[in-house]
């Protein structure tokens, strides 16, 4: 197995609160011009350590119990199995995450200590945008879907 | 009234300079393929957290494009298309596990086309370089403190893309400089990742004159089109040292 000391099942309410709380209010003040992608790089990795990695390993292992796999290799081509859909509903958070990671750390190389309109690169800045305000909709319809 | 969302807040503020109100279109932005935001019904054909043995694979894959070419001007490029890669046998990283986490796959390009049209440039086509070693590289991503192992792995591709643009009459590339783009992945092949530069890179033609620039790519990964497991994959030095 591969992870360790994470909890028994993925908690996306705690997770969209704490996006809530952290970096939302973080990639509005550096819209605003009030942080620089360097402060939003900092705040956004400490968001990614302390809430999203517990709860992305959490998922990890709720995967290998549902799938029955130790992470190993495993042959045969991959197929959609409906007795996978569940731990899958919460995948597509992960996944979002780690493409956000990127986005925010590009976003850091480029401007550094500077502000979102010293940019060269807009539309990145409004990827940023469409990227957190479609990750705040997945988490918070999870969260509130039966 | 206070905006609510991110967006309200940006179109509220204006956007960055020498951006149009065109590029709040949800065409343009790049946020991953619709496959990685999951939906009812919606089942990845895909395994998270698995290592596969080889096998040949394609995708489709949208591409955009930031550049600028001398005497025609600056624009940003949606392009779609596919791709397909000849992926190795997963090897444990050193003093790692042949697991999931501690694994290192590679893989080699065997094609990547996209197309696109600009109003500036006119039709413009990607590809890669199959000449070239091009490839990817998926490795363990360090621990965030000792004995924490993540489920997340960084990816970078190398790729040697080449321009084809309308209105310049000519293709340009990067010449001997490989292009980079990096992401972190939880799963091969990896449907929904979002590969991204982060530097610029000059643009020559065929008798080396820099005509231009590539500002920024960004690349989403999409549908899983075809996967063919295959044996004897080995791969060539010179793309083991550009994935190195």
């Amino acid at each position: 197995m591969t992870t360790v000391d994470a909890p028994s099942s993925p908690d996306v309410a705690g997770l969209a609160r704490e996006f809530g709380a952290a970096v939302f209010p973080a990639v509005s003040d550096f819209l605003a011009n009030k942080r620089s992608a360097e402060q939003l790089r900092r705040t956004w990795c400490r968001y990614y350590d302390e809430a999203f990695q517990p709860f992305d390993r959490s998922l990890e292992r709720t995967w290998r119990r549902v799938a029955g796999s130790d992470g190993g290799v495993e042959p045969g081509p991959p197929q959609a199995d409906p007795a996978l859909l569940q731990p899958l509903r919460l995948f597509p958070v992960s996944v979002a995450h780690n493409n956000l990671d990127r986005l925010v750390e590009v976003l850091a190389v480029e401007l550094g200590d500077r502000t979102a309109d010293a940019g060269s690169v807009p539309e990145r800045i409004v990827d940023l945008a469409h990227v957190v305000d479609a990750l705040n909709r997945l988490m918070t319809s999870l969260t509130t879907r039966p | 009234m206070e905006p609510k969302t991110i967006l309200e807040l940006l179109a509220a503020r204006g956007l960055a300079p020498a951006t149009d109100g065109a590029t709040l279109s949800s065409a343009d932005v790049v946020k991953g393929h619709e496959s990685a935001w999951g939906g009812e019904g919606k089942l990845y054909p895909i395994r998270p957290y698995t290592l596969t043995p080889a096998a040949l694979e394609s995708f489709t894959v949208r591409e955009r494009i930031h550049v600028s070419i001398a005497g025609l001007g600056e624009d940003v490029v949606d392009l779609h298309g596919l791709g397909i890669y000849r992926r190795h046998d997963p090897k444990a990283a050193e003093g790692r596990d042949l697991d999931w986490a501690g694994a290192i796959v590679t893989a080699q390009f065997l094609s990547l086309q996209v197309t696109g049209h600009s109003d500036i440039f006119g039709q413009v086509k990607v590809m890669n370089t199959p000449s070239k070693p091009e490839g990817a590289r998926v490795k363990p991503s360090p621990a965030p403190e000792p004995g924490k192992i993540m489920p997340i792995k960084d990816c970078v591709t190398s790729l040697y893309p080449q321009f084809e643009i309308e209105q310049l009459g000519t293709t340009v590339n990067t010449g001997d400089e490989v292009v980079r783009l990096e992401s972190r992945i939880a799963m091969v092949p990896p449907v929904g990742d979002v590969s991204r530069t982060s530097r610029r890179y000059p643009l020559y033609d065929s008798d080396g004159r820099q005509l231009g620039e590539l500002i920024a790519a960004d690349i989403e990964i999409g549908t899983l089109l075809h996967h063919v497991p295959i044996q004897s994959v080995v791969m060539p030095e010179a793309l083991a040292a550009v994935v190195a």
